[in-house]
């Protein structure tokens, strides 16, 4: 298939959790669609790593699969650690800090 | 080529603070009590010597070496942006531990994080390759989302670290798009120079342009800039204050290394740089927002630190005036961005500082109220914290009066550039209203409730240093212009 | 658009999965319950691999099944059972964040029309002996990756101390004190007038 098809696959990927991101509230949901937008960013670059004939995009994708497990691990620590307080994960229940 | 372990020893500033966190990690294990004190120290010994290792590379850097195949860059730039980081590491290790102790969440872990994320800063401003960028920037981030959330008894604080965490991975997830993008259109290239080599033939793809501002956008997420700067107040302020001071100097100032160095390199080709829609014309609108909207928000904040974070905006936004000088050509834009960078970072530092001094942990005194009568009962802190604001507001003598003076005067080189720098200094007599409202609470108004600060030996010795830093930027600004300016022809 | 040079089994194995994957990613942030959304992304990443595969990605894709669909979504279901509690008004709907939305969906169908340019209509030739095998991967990352490498473990460093700093249970003696500290914030929450909401939700209200 010609890399176009993968482009247009990947930013649609990409798209779909930044409304997630933007839209949802829950936080988990929110760091899902954060999970999206990076197999967006992987997807396009393995897409154009085969398109180039180069490797780098593999290994740059390799990289961006350690840097999601590093983030989700964090995210959700962070997260316990407001439910613990709260009860809740709803972004706009989180209200202590003062617009 | 191989990997070549001479090459380490042009790092040894990095090391250092790797190795000193990984140290306090271990030894966090076995202090008990009294002795978790001793593990800021080693923070402290690590950072100076961190700092030793950087006055001792300086010489050797008058030339820009690459190493390890072109991923990172000793240069005099990012020696002197590593001097900054590291002394911004240090006050905060400084600043921290009366903190911590007072609130009841000393831990050793919170020392290694600053550590940890002072790395990430080195590595960000070293990096000439977007993978080395994009490891440094998340070394960098992860260390301040858990550093922001690591007081844990807090409903603010993990309130304020999962806005931040989502905000930050929201840029994450721009910055990765946007290098694929980058990557592919460019014919496989990922380090700045070989970037810049092909834009020529990449600037033919519509990608190649949505990838370089998806990459700006992240970097203007992390900088706080209007309009995206939704996330720092509530960070700011939820964040342990000696944190938000770390985050507003160092965080702020490494994104702003970054940018520098891949605006002047990788995506300094004239294609980019001009028209509508080069970055230069994105960027000064991007300033004149970030300077106004945030100058307008801290006018109406009572809260002291809210107030701060919101200056600390308004200040990403002068600084993006010299990023776009630089872009225009003009030579002495760069030396300024370093300066103003240099001397933001000790106000900053300072001005949370006293924040951090000021409150306890039944009562933070955070509003501007509660600042009344602090000039006759600590006549020596309110003479540190009106430095410190009118550094901020950058009224002479201090270091940000000087930062100032020098970034308009670089903008006014280019004649395209005058209407941004009226919109500057509008900006910069609006804003010193809102820092004289604290001095006046502190020198024009008595209070009756008797003030129990955290206070410690430590926190002072940090005061007192941000203090002399700032006026002495002020007072002799000329040998730090002078080493900025010598990198800047390189 | 024409997909040139692809034979009809690419092209169905192609298009079976994109359908699949987006359907999946689309179902994963719609969903009210975090369970059945954590099992459509693993859904998501599974149909992923599987493209990755097509494009002689043969490393990435089993990487993407053992890190994504194996260690990072039992993170998520160990935090979802924790945490499981259905929302009420799973979505928000903000004039500003909604236009963010329709601008992507903008930049979407202008990159429809204009991605080809730049980039060669055809699927490109066959791809070099090895493209994709762990060999391939292992010189480029050990030679010219080699500090990244080594780099990276300082984030990992950084994301498994900090996941603990922030989510370690608390020791007996602090919880008292925790639970005085956390009722105290919550009255001092009551007290303020927050527009928008109605009451202050209190710890151990399910």
């Amino acid at each position: 298939m010609p890399t176009t098809y993968y482009i247009v696959l990947s930013f649609v990927l990409f798209l779909i959790g930044t409304a997630g991101v933007l839209v949802r509230r829950n936080a988990l949901i929110a760091l899902m669609g954060i999970e999206l937008q990076l197999n967006g960013g992987n997807l396009a670059m393995l897409a154009f790593s085969r398109e180039l004939g180069d490797l780098k995009g593999h290994v740059f994708a390799f990289f961006i699969i350690a840097l999601a497990a590093a983030e989700a691990a964090v995210g959700l620590a962070i997260l316990v650690a407001l439910f613990r307080g709260r009860q809740t994960v709803n972004l706009d229940e989180a209200t202590l800090l003062k617009r | 080529m191989s990997f070549d372990a001479a090459q380490l020893f042009a790092y040894t500033p990095m090391l250092i603070l790797i190795g000193m966190g990984c140290l306090i990690l271990l030894a966090e294990t076995f202090a008990q009590g009294a002795a978790r004190a001793g593990l800021a120290w080693l923070g402290i010994a690590g950072c100076a010597g961190a700092l030793v290792a950087i006055v001792a590379g300086w010489a050797g850097a008058a030339e820009a070496q690459t190493h390890f195949q072109g991923m990172l860059v000793v240069d005099r730039m990012a020696l002197f942006l590593d001097g900054a980081f590291v002394a911004a590491a240090l006050l905060t290790l400084l600043f921290a531990p009366p903190y911590l102790r007072e609130r009841g969440f000393e831990f050793g872990e919170f020392y290694a994080m600053v550590l940890f994320a002072t790395a990430g800063m080195v590595m960000v401003v070293h990096a000439t390759h977007l993978v080395s960028l994009l490891i440094g920037i998340e070394t960098m981030s992860l260390a301040a989302y858990v550093l922001t959330g690591c007081w844990r008894r807090n409903l603010r604080s993990a309130e304020g670290a999962i806005k931040y965490f989502l905000m930050g991975a929201f840029a994450t997830g721009f910055l990765v798009y946007g290098m694929a993008l980058v990557y592919g259109t460019t014919g496989g290239e990922l380090s700045y120079t070989g970037i810049a080599s092909k834009v020529p033939q990449a600037t033919k793809s519509p990608l190649f342009y949505m990838g370089e501002y998806f990459i700006l956008v992240a970097l203007a997420f992390k900088v706080a800039a209007v309009p995206f700067h939704m996330w720092a107040p509530d960070a700011y302020e939820g964040a342990p204050t000696p944190v938000t001071g770390f985050m507003a100097a160092g965080v702020k100032a490494a994104a702003f290394g970054a940018i520098v160095r891949l605006l002047g390199s990788a995506f300094a080709s004239p294609l980019l740089v001009f028209d509508f829609t080069g970055w230069a014309s994105v960027l000064a609108v991007l300033a004149a927002l970030t300077m106004t909207l945030g100058n307008l928000a801290a006018i109406r904040q009572d809260n002291v630190k809210r107030l701060l974070a919101y200056s600390s905006i308004s200040h990403a936004g002068y600084l993006l005036i010299g990023v776009v000088a630089s872009g225009l050509g003009v030579a002495s834009a760069k030396p300024a961005v370093l300066f103003y960078l240099v001397s933001y970072t000790f106000t900053t530092l300072g001005a949370f500082g006293v924040v951090a001094w000021i409150g306890n942990r039944a009562d933070e005194r955070l509003f501007v109220d509660d600042w009344a009568g602090l000039g006759t009962k600590r006549p020596a802190v309110a003479l540190a914290m009106t430095i410190f604001l009118l550094s901020l507001g950058g009224v002479p003598p201090t270091g940000g009066f000087f930062g100032k003076f020098y970034l308009f005067r670089a903008a006014m080189e280019s004649p395209q550039l005058y209407w941004l720098v009226v919109v500057g200094v509008l900006n910069s007599i609006v804003s010193i209203y809102y820092y004289l409202r604290i001095v006046v609470a502190m020198y024009f108004r008595e209070s009756s409730r008797a003030l129990a600060p955290t206070d410690g030996t430590s926190m002072r010795l940090g005061l007192l240093l941000t203090a002399i830093a700032v006026v002495l930027l002020g007072v002799f600004p000329g040998t730090l212009v002078e080493w900025a300016g010598s990198l800047a022809l390189k | 658009m024409n997909a040139g040079g692809a034979t009809a089994v690419d092209q169905v194995v192609f298009w079976v999965l994109a359908v699949l994957t987006t359907f999946f990613a689309g179902f994963t942030i719609t969903r009210r319950n975090p369970v059945t959304a954590v099992m459509s992304l693993v859904a998501t990443f599974f149909c992923l691999a599987g493209i990755y595969a097509s494009l002689s990605a043969h490393f990435l894709a089993v990487i993407q099944v053992l890190v994504y669909a194996g260690a990072i979504m039992v993170l998520f279901i160990f935090v979802i059972m924790i945490l499981n509690r259905e929302e009420v008004a799973p979505f928000s709907i903000r004039p500003l964040r909604v236009l963010g939305v329709l601008g992507g969906v903008y930049l979407l169908t202008k990159l429809v029309d204009v991605v080809g340019v730049g980039l060669p209509e055809a699927a490109p030739g066959v791809t070099p002996d090895g493209f994709g095998t762990v060999a391939a991967i292992g010189e480029v990352l050990f030679r010219d990756f080699l500090f990244p490498f080594e780099a990276i473990s300082v984030l990992l460093l950084v994301a498994i101390v900090g996941g603990v700093v922030v989510s370690r249970s608390h020791q007996k003696e602090v919880a008292a004190v925790e639970a005085a500290d956390y009722r105290h914030q919550i009255e001092e929450l009551a007290h303020h007038d927050y527009p928008g909401e109605p009451e202050a939700p209190t710890p151990g209200h399910h």
